[in-house]
């Protein structure tokens, strides 16, 4: 597991996406306003909310690529089969792996959240609770995606198409799957059904409006700013009401049972070159 | 005890194409067997079954443990060395033997002493990717040497390392042979065939032949050849001992050939020799499994 994360930490992606989620996560423009004292003192949960809508159609873009070819490029140099020659069990294989990424891209969500809200929120500690929720629930993404892309990685043969396909999942769930919501909304006259469907089989979506949930309350997010809870949020709390952020909670939870199961089921029954 | 080895009606398809049917062949301990069989024979299917790597039908015993029922335990019983040895690259020559050492469960006290009976310990703070293809395949064997298993399976051991790499690699090879070491060596040419004690001939993905060398020429009906170099006036009376052996002289450049098994090329000699021939040259071509494995695929054929 140590090899693999000083591994996950050597990738040039891991860097680059660092660099780029912390200007994300600071939102400049927000730092310049603050310095200029032009934000209300309770501007956090407000401008979480616009944060996390930001950069979580983003977050798996970290785990996708990374680890899309993760066991895939072992297949490729042949050092799959090598380790696997060796005492060591396809499950421990895969733990590992799947640890030693967990750990890297975790590191890059705590470190791009944490350090913006060190560096350009100083707020009271009580604020930092908050933004601790919305980091939980962005790591439950990243583990989410960490499984769906190891699971790509593991059915496929070529490390270009493991990333082909890792990139067209993130366009399904960033942009196709939102159209596609839209459109059902448009189109279908019992449409709510289909909606809130579409809306749990996609957790990019359903952590985001998790996320915007934790930052505060539902009725305040329909008082102060309903458009941060978007079409998809505004349509699951019209249906669980209360209860929506367990449900959200519960459809992650089954996303990252099944994918789990699946990667090591399938990675036990197959051959392993 | 049994053999450190039993392969049992191993079969193995990918999709519709079936490229091992019914393989069966023992390793005994501190035996060394040569896997030969042309480029897709199944020879490397066979290694990664062993290893447990691929899935198959037929059952396979590493001292007496199952792969599939005990796959830790039967291949901590092996050192595979793979074709293309493939190492992390950018690791060192110490971290990387660290790591596998770790992988196998050994003491990473044992990597000094294997890179040691490589030849590699000089070398040890080496980027893995600086090694040449020599050091690479002894980096390979010291790593299969960790944790002492008593079988050590090498995949084509010497195709990617020159000449002298292979005299060293055989070098060493023989050493661990002399330690009891047992050996299954796949190899389509490697020169390897003296080292061998018995040989499994692969073709189209079945056993053709197995045994000693002169098992496998006795049922195949393999032959060495005789050549001598006679006077070309000679050659009628050579000609007709032969026909006494059953065999057909063949005459070029002034040397005589005719094939012949076992103790029959010292009685045909011998009746030359009694037959007045002078016989001014002569050299006795051995049979090798190697240099006719191709004639045992072709003319036995696979079916396939």
């Amino acid at each position: 597991m140590v090899h693999y994360f000083k591994e996950s930490l050597r990738q040039r992606w891991l860097i680059i996406f660092s660099i780029i989620f912390f200007f994300l996560a600071i939102n400049i423009p927000t730092l310049v306003l603050l310095s200029a004292r032009y934000l209300p003192p309770d501007y956090l949960p407000l401008y979480l909310s616009y944060l996390v809508s930001l950069t979580f159609p983003y977050l798996p873009l970290l785990a996708l690529p990374m680890g899309a070819i993760s066991v895939v490029q072992e297949k490729e140099s042949g050092t799959l089969e090598y380790i696997l020659s060796t005492r060591i069990t396809r499950g421990g294989y895969l733990l590992a792996k799947l640890a030693g990424l967990l750990l890297a891209t975790t590191g890059v969500v705590l470190l791009g959240y944490g350090l913006a809200a060190v560096v350009s929120y100083r707020v009271s500690f009580s604020h930092y609770v908050i933004m601790g929720e919305t980091i939980l629930v962005a790591v439950l993404l990243n583990a989410i995606m960490l499984l769906l892309a190891m699971l790509v990685s593991i059915l496929t043969k070529r490390r270009e198409t493991a990333l082909g396909v890792a990139i067209a999942l993130w366009f399904l769930f960033a942009v196709i799957s939102n159209l596609g919501q839209l459109g059902i909304l448009l189109n279908l006259t019992h449409a709510t059904d289909y909606f809130v469907s579409f809306t749990l089989l996609d957790p990019t979506e359903s952590s985001r409006i998790m996320a915007v949930m934790a930052t505060q309350t539902v009725a305040n997010i329909l008082l102060t700013n309903p458009t941060q809870l978007g079409v998809t949020g505004y349509t699951m709390v019209a249906v669980f009401g209360g209860n929506t952020v367990y449900v959200l909670f519960a459809s992650l939870l089954a996303w990252l049972g099944a994918l789990g199961g699946l990667l090591f089921g399938l990675f036990n029954r197959q051959d392993a070159t | 005890m049994g053999p450190i080895l039993s392969i049992q009606g191993l079969t193995k398809s990918f999709g519709r194409q079936r490229v091992l049917d019914g393989v069966s062949f023992d390793v005994g301990r501190g035996e060394s067997v040569l896997l030969i069989g042309p480029n897709g024979a199944g020879k490397t299917t066979i290694l990664k079954c062993i290893l447990g790597l691929l899935k198959f039908r037929g059952e396979v015993l590493v001292d007496g443990k199952s792969i599939r029922g005990k796959g830790n335990e039967a291949r901590a019983e092996i050192g595979y060395l793979p074709q293309l040895s493939s190492y992390y690259e950018t690791l060192t020559v110490a971290q990387h033997a660290s790591l596998m050492a770790s992988l196998k469960g050994v003491d990473r006290s044992e990597v000094d002493g294997a890179l040691r009976t490589a030849d590699l310990l000089g070398h040890k703070d080496k980027m893995v990717r600086a090694l040449s293809s020599g050091m690479r395949q002894r980096l390979g064997l010291s790593i299969a040497l960790l944790g002492g298993p008593p079988l050590l399976i090498l995949d084509e051991p010497t195709s990617n390392i020159d000449m002298e790499g292979q005299l060293g690699f055989k070098r060493m090879l023989q050493m661990l042979r002399d330690e009891g070491k047992s050996f299954l060596i796949s190899t389509h040419v490697s020169g390897l065939d003296a080292f061998a004690d018995k040989a499994v001939v692969l073709g189209g993905g079945r056993v053709l032949a197995q045994g000693t060398e002169s098992e496998i020429q006795g049922k195949l009906g393999m032959t060495d050849k005789v050549h001598m170099k006679v006077d070309e006036s000679a050659v009628p009376l050579v000609e007709e001992v032969a026909a006494g052996f059953g065999q057909k002289a063949g005459f070029r450049d002034g040397w005589l050939s005719v094939s012949l098994r076992g103790a029959d090329k010292a009685a045909f000699v011998d009746a030359v020799s009694k037959k007045g021939v002078e016989i001014k040259d002569l050299v006795i071509e051995r049979f090798s499994i190697e240099s006719e494995y191709v004639k045992l695929v072709e003319g036995k054929g696979s079916g396939r």
